[in-house]
């Protein structure tokens, strides 16, 4: 069962992830954008809702599932 | 392959984040967003703005340019690609074109002279240059039309012009007239046959002669007493006899063509010939034909066909043949007209581990004939 789940995440890129290095936030596998402005990016993931707080965000890369966020980071909050 | 297509637009909006946010509920994609006080740079395929102008109208949204591939192709336009073609082919043309034809010689009337043959053949003002091969058929063509006038021609091309160099052929008709000369032996051997256009016989046929031995004399004589001089002229041809020495290898490579050909191009410049693509034959053959010129460039396309590199040895008989026409060849590269091999014999061979090796007698029929000159000392009377 574990061989057939890791096949169907590896085939169909169900999970989800999130990235973060320095000046730089990429999410993988969001839902929806609920909140976009320069000091907070709400985004609706599967299970639950990421908050980032920070300053300067800047959307560099906007895809169906993909998002590239530039600028400093500060908070990043999860709420189910 | 299929190649993305992307462009960049640009919207006039105060709040962007929000341009984006309709962007995605939208389902546009977006590559990369480059934001400036109240404007937004994005960019999105081609595709998704085409649906960006039809469905989202709230804000208006401009062309500024597109990327890669489709941006060179949007530069490209048929009359540009028209313009470098006619530009490329008008070089060509003109660079092929004579502008001057330099005839360099002090002589106005050599100069005239050649530069009518030039005219004749093709090689005027405003005409095309000719090749290497064609330049060479002139060149023989002319000094054989004045072999009397002409000594040696020679066609240089420098850029749009042509200069021709010359060298005139003088003939010192009054030193030869007066000039007394003997036709000596310029090797031992013994004499096959004489032919004399001047002078007197002074050997005989089967007579054995070293080497300075008068052959013809410029001295006519009658009774013992010299009466008259002249220049002596003929050919005496002798028996003389040669060593030759033949070092063959018993490996020797066979080259066979497999029937299969790769089409190449190489460019020829002052320097040398340098392919284009790398071969991607291990052996090969190659035929060249000339493409096109520009400049001082030579551009060929080569036929390379493949070729298998058999190795094979001599066996002692096969050796001795092969190294005996190869001693043969050596011998005749130095013959001139009426001379003949009599005689060979093979007085030595051995094969070692590597070579085969060859000495060969030969008896040769040659011209033995060379010119001396010779002065009178004219006694004066009551010394």
């Amino acid at each position: 069962m574990h061989l057939y789940k890791t096949m169907k995440n590896f085939l169909m890129d169900y999970d989800y992830y999130i990235d973060i290095y320095v000046y730089k936030i990429h999410v993988f596998n969001y839902i929806d954008i609920l909140k976009l402005n320069d000091d907070e990016i709400v985004l609706s993931m599967a299970t639950f809702t990421l908050t980032l707080k920070g300053t300067s965000f800047v959307v560099k890369r906007l895809e169906k599932r993909e998002i590239l966020i530039e600028g400093v980071l500060e908070d990043v909050r999860f709420t189910r | 392959m299929k190649i993305n297509h992307y462009i960049y637009i640009k919207c006039k909006v105060r709040n962007q984040n929000r341009i984006l946010v309709k962007l995605y509920k939208n389902k546009v994609n977006v590559y990369d967003v480059i934001k400036k006080e109240d404007e937004i740079y994005l960019k999105v395929s081609a595709s998704d703005y085409e649906r960006i102008k039809k469905e989202i109208v709230t804000a208006k949204f401009y062309y500024v340019g597109e990327s890669g591939f489709y941006r060179v192709k949007r530069w490209i336009t048929p009359l540009k690609v028209l313009a470098v073609f006619l530009f490329l082919f008008l070089t060509n043309l003109f660079s092929n074109v004579i502008v001057k034809v330099n005839v360099i010689h002090s002589n106005k009337e050599i100069r005239e002279l050649v530069s009518k043959a030039l005219d004749n053949e093709g090689i005027h003002v405003w005409s095309f240059k000719k090749d290497y091969k064609e330049l060479q058929g002139i060149k023989d063509k002319i000094l054989t039309t004045y072999k009397d006038r002409l000594e040696w021609l020679e066609i240089e091309s420098v850029g749009m012009m042509y200069i021709i160099r010359i060298e005139e052929r003088i003939e010192n008709h009054f030193s030869e007239e007066n000039k007394y000369c003997h036709i000596v032996a310029n090797k031992s051997g013994i004499i096959d046959n004489i032919t004399s256009t001047k002078g007197e016989i002074a050997v005989h046929e089967g007579q054995y002669v070293k080497e300075g031995d008068i052959l013809i004399s410029g001295e006519i004589k009658w009774n013992e007493e010299v009466k008259n001089n002249v220049c002596a002229s003929g050919s005496v041809y002798a028996e003389v006899w040669y060593e030759t020495h033949v070092t063959l290898p018993i490996e020797y490579i066979i080259k066979t063509r497999t029937g299969k050909k790769r089409f190449n191009f190489s460019l020829e410049s002052d320097t040398g010939k340098y392919k284009i693509l790398r071969s991607r034959l291990s052996t090969y053959e190659e035929e060249s034909k000339v493409l096109f010129r520009f400049f001082n460039f030579t551009f060929y396309v080569d036929t390379e066909y493949e070729t298998i590199e058999e190795k094979n040895e001599y066996d002692l008989n096969s050796g001795m043949n092969k190294a005996l026409e190869l001693a043969n060849q050596k011998i005749q590269a130095k013959f001139q007209e009426g001379e003949k091999v009599k005689v060979q014999k093979v007085l030595k061979n051995s094969i070692n581990d590597s070579t085969i090796e060859m000495d060969i007698f030969y008896s040769v029929i040659e011209n033995i004939a060379q010119v001396e000159e010779y002065s009178i000392i004219i006694e004066e009377e009551g010394s």
